[in-house]
């Protein structure tokens, strides 16, 4: 076996032996989407309840022929919806609160006028949802809050980009049908993603932990006493580290796929292809600021970028759309490109979009490949003698 | 010649770490460094293996510059670091593995150097363990065995037996003295008058980056010969009364420790040193005398003692 396959495999067999380690690669991800997950979905129907109930759904809808509207109609006709809910479209708002009171109805699904004109512009405007408080109200409710949240999702993809949705979107509903068995939060959709992208900037610190064992430990000194290149014996390691951020990644997108039943879309290839992506991208962060700065130093900005840029990415909370500083740095977040580029992949593609976020991410790795590649001749990990 | 170090200077800042060193190591010596703390005895290693730089002056290893062949140069050493260098994740073989293989050795030679490197240190048994699992003693001969697994022309080992009980010291101590008689050179550094005496065939005795004293045991402790040992305890004693005996003629050297004084001179000082302690009312409680050691040859030389004696 070879000297350099031998160096990346003790690399790996290091990372998974150590208990503290594997704990925070997958077990801390797994509980925090968990408990994100849950706290903040709505009420959680099961599939059986779901089939043996009846809901009866009077529809509001003064949205004349908007885009939005007509597709929440479609979205009520699917198969799979119109097995458990009956609607009953009604003119006025007055009239289904009649009929509401009557117990003929168990929800009211209002869209006033102007409706999808103002989500199409990026402006808000309220879809109501009144329910009599039993559970078939609340199957509507979570139903149709499902649908909105695809809806904002693309609104938030194309606030992004700075684009409005166009008619030539694919309409999402026919591409990915809702499974009605609405088993799981639609929180936990979200939340999946977001985890994994917060996780994956996580392993910045591996990055770090290798130029510091390297530069800073008894470990370090002793190994350039050995008759082998630094740099040869760094990229070994470096490879073992991105090698087990894949591994993480891949673990992590089947748990919450088959464990939690998130929604991640049906480009699975896609979609790790993107986090290795965002993996190499997070590690390198890691090395350069620890080749740049003091290992102290380096500590405390990479700690600190973590949360800020998941933030800023929406990944704790969404943010209001329409502010052009925030814009801007999403444009230029590794972990907010990411993002974007999946959930355009599982809400359905807009494809100029996203290949200009794919773009963006290839020059953030050019970026700081540079640097680190800079930083390492700074230390003189090329030459063997310091 | 398998070390030849000419002149050589090498400063951290303003601070001169060694101070116009030169130093030569025959094939075949166990060489004693013995230095008291800050002496810059592992600077001088970290020079020697390239991990520093120097200021000026020359390094030969095997006859040419490190940077002339550094691969090669650095097949040939092994190196016991100070500070304990091994993988607390992987076990005691794997870590004997992993070194093996970066100092180029594979197939059916790693295995043997593995077995025999592990079998030297009196770790096989433990071989599957875990170093977090292991005691100070047993880290301190995994660091070893890490360093001999490719059988080294030269051995560097620094402070090899810090922590260390005395049976393991032992079974260190012969450890060397077996791989010398397998053709191994050896650089002991320590603070252990004791281990350097037993085991070293020639002995620098370092102090602020210099070298002041070289040769055998027996030459270093001629540097002294005639000299008394005078150890005497007494109840308690103030500095002024020290001082007052450092006056006394022949008095080369004294050292206080707790309570007891510890005087070299070049001839017998008892009865001016007695009448002193008496006028000046110090309590005797015990007195001895001793031909010096290579521990009082230090004392002399540098004017302090190797180890900064504990509680
Ligand atoms: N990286 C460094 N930067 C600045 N000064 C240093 C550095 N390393 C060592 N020194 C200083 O150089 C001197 C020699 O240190 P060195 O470690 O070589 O001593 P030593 O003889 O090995 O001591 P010990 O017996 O305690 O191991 C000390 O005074 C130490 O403070
Ligand atoms: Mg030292």
């Amino acid at each position: 076996m070879s000297i350099f396959i031998s160096i990346v495999l003790t690399s790996i067999k290091r990372n998974i032996r150590d208990r503290k380690n594997v704990i925070f690669l997958l077990l801390f991800p797994i509980l925090l989407t968990f408990i994100l997950g849950n706290a903040l979905s709505s009420v959680d129907v099961g599939n059986e309840a779901a089939a043996s109930l009846h809901t009866k759904l009077a529809l509001v809808n003064q949205d004349d022929n908007g885009m939005v509207s007509k597709q929440y109609e479609q979205f009520l006709k699917s198969k799979e919806i119109k097995d458990i809910v009956t609607t009953r479209p009604i003119s006025t708002i007055n009239n289904a609160r009649i009929q509401l009171k009557q117990e003929n109805v168990d929800a009211i699904v209002y869209i006033p006028k102007g409706f999808s004109y103002a989500i199409e512009n990026g402006k808000s405007k309220q879809m109501q949802v009144i329910v009599s408080g039993n559970t078939e109200g609340d199957i509507i409710k979570d139903l149709t809050e499902s649908f909105l949240s695809r809806v904002k999702s693309h609104v938030v993809l194309a606030e992004m980009g700075k684009h409005v949705i166009d008619t030539q979107m694919p309409p999402i509903i026919y591409d990915h049908p809702l499974k009605v068995s609405g088993k799981l939060p639609k929180a936990i959709d979200y939340y999946a993603v977001t985890m994994l992208i917060m996780i994956i900037m996580y392993s910045a610190n591996l990055g770090k932990g290798l130029v510091a064992n390297f530069h800073y430990s008894s470990l370090g000194s002793r190994i350039r006493t050995l008759p082998i290149h630094p740099m040869k014996f760094f990229l070994g390691q470096a490879v073992g580290e991105l090698l087990t951020v894949a591994a993480q990644i891949v673990i992590l997108i089947f748990f919450f796929k088959f464990a939690f039943h998130a929604n991640l879309g049906d480009h699975m290839t896609h979609l790790i292809l993107t986090c290795f992506l965002l993996g190499l991208i997070t590690i390198l962060i890691g090395i350069a600021f620890s080749l740049w700065f003091n290992p102290h130093a380096a500590d405390r900005i990479l700690n600190i970028q973590i949360p800020i840029l998941t933030f800023l990415a929406g990944g704790y909370v969404k943010l209001p759309d329409s502010n052009t500083l925030l814009n801007f740095l999403q444009n230029i977040m590794p972990n907010a490109l990411a993002q974007s580029i999946i959930f355009q992949d599982i809400y359905g593609r807009h494809n100029a979009q996203g290949i200009h976020e794919l773009i963006n991410l290839f020059i953030c790795l050019v970026v700081i490949f540079i640097i680190v590649i800079v930083g390492l001749r700074r230390k003189k990990y090329g030459s063997f003698c310091k | 010649m398998i070390i030849d170090v000419s002149n050589l200077v090498k400063r951290y800042n303003d601070f001169l770490a060694i101070d116009h060193m030169s130093l030569q190591i025959k094939d075949g010596e166990i060489f004693g460094l013995l230095g008291p703390n800050g002496a810059g005895k592992t600077t001088l290693t970290k020079t020697l293996l390239g991990l520093c730089k120097y200021d000026s002056g020359s390094i030969k290893l095997f006859g040419s510059e490190l940077i002339e062949s550094e691969k090669k140069i650095k097949e040939r050493i092994g190196l016991v670091p100070q500070d304990i260098a091994i993988y607390d994740e992987l076990t005691a073989i794997e870590n004997v593995q992993l070194f093996g293989k970066l100092y180029g050795l594979s197939g059916s030679q790693l295995k043997a150097g593995v077995k025999e490197a592990l079998e030297f240190t009196g770790l096989y048994k433990l071989k599957d363990k875990s170093p977090s699992q292991f005691s100070g003693g047993m880290k301190r001969r995994l660091n070893i065995a890490c360093a001999i697994v490719h059988k080294p022309d030269l051995l560097i080992m620094d402070e090899p037996t810090v922590g260390i009980d005395p049976q393991s010291r032992n079974y260190i101590l012969e450890s060397v003295n077996k791989l010398n008689k397998q053709g191994c050179t050896i650089i002991y550094i320590s603070h252990y008058m004791e281990e350097v005496a037993a085991i070293c065939s020639q002995i620098a005795i370092v102090d602020k980056g210099r070298i002041i004293a070289q040769g055998t045991k027996e030459e270093l402790a001629k540097l002294i010969e005639g000299d008394q040992v005078l150890l005497i305890t007494v109840q308690s004693v103030d500095f002024s009364t020290i001082e007052k005996l450092e006056k006394v003629p022949m008095v080369k050297d004294i050292t206080l420790n707790h309570n007891q004084i510890r005087i070299i001179s070049s001839d017998s000082v008892i009865n001016q040193v007695m009448n002193l302690l008496i006028s000046n009312d110090v309590q005797i409680n015990k007195i001895v005398t001793n031909s010096p050691s290579l521990e009082d040859v230090f004392l002399t030389l540098t004017g302090r003692a190797l180890r900064e004696e504990s509680n």
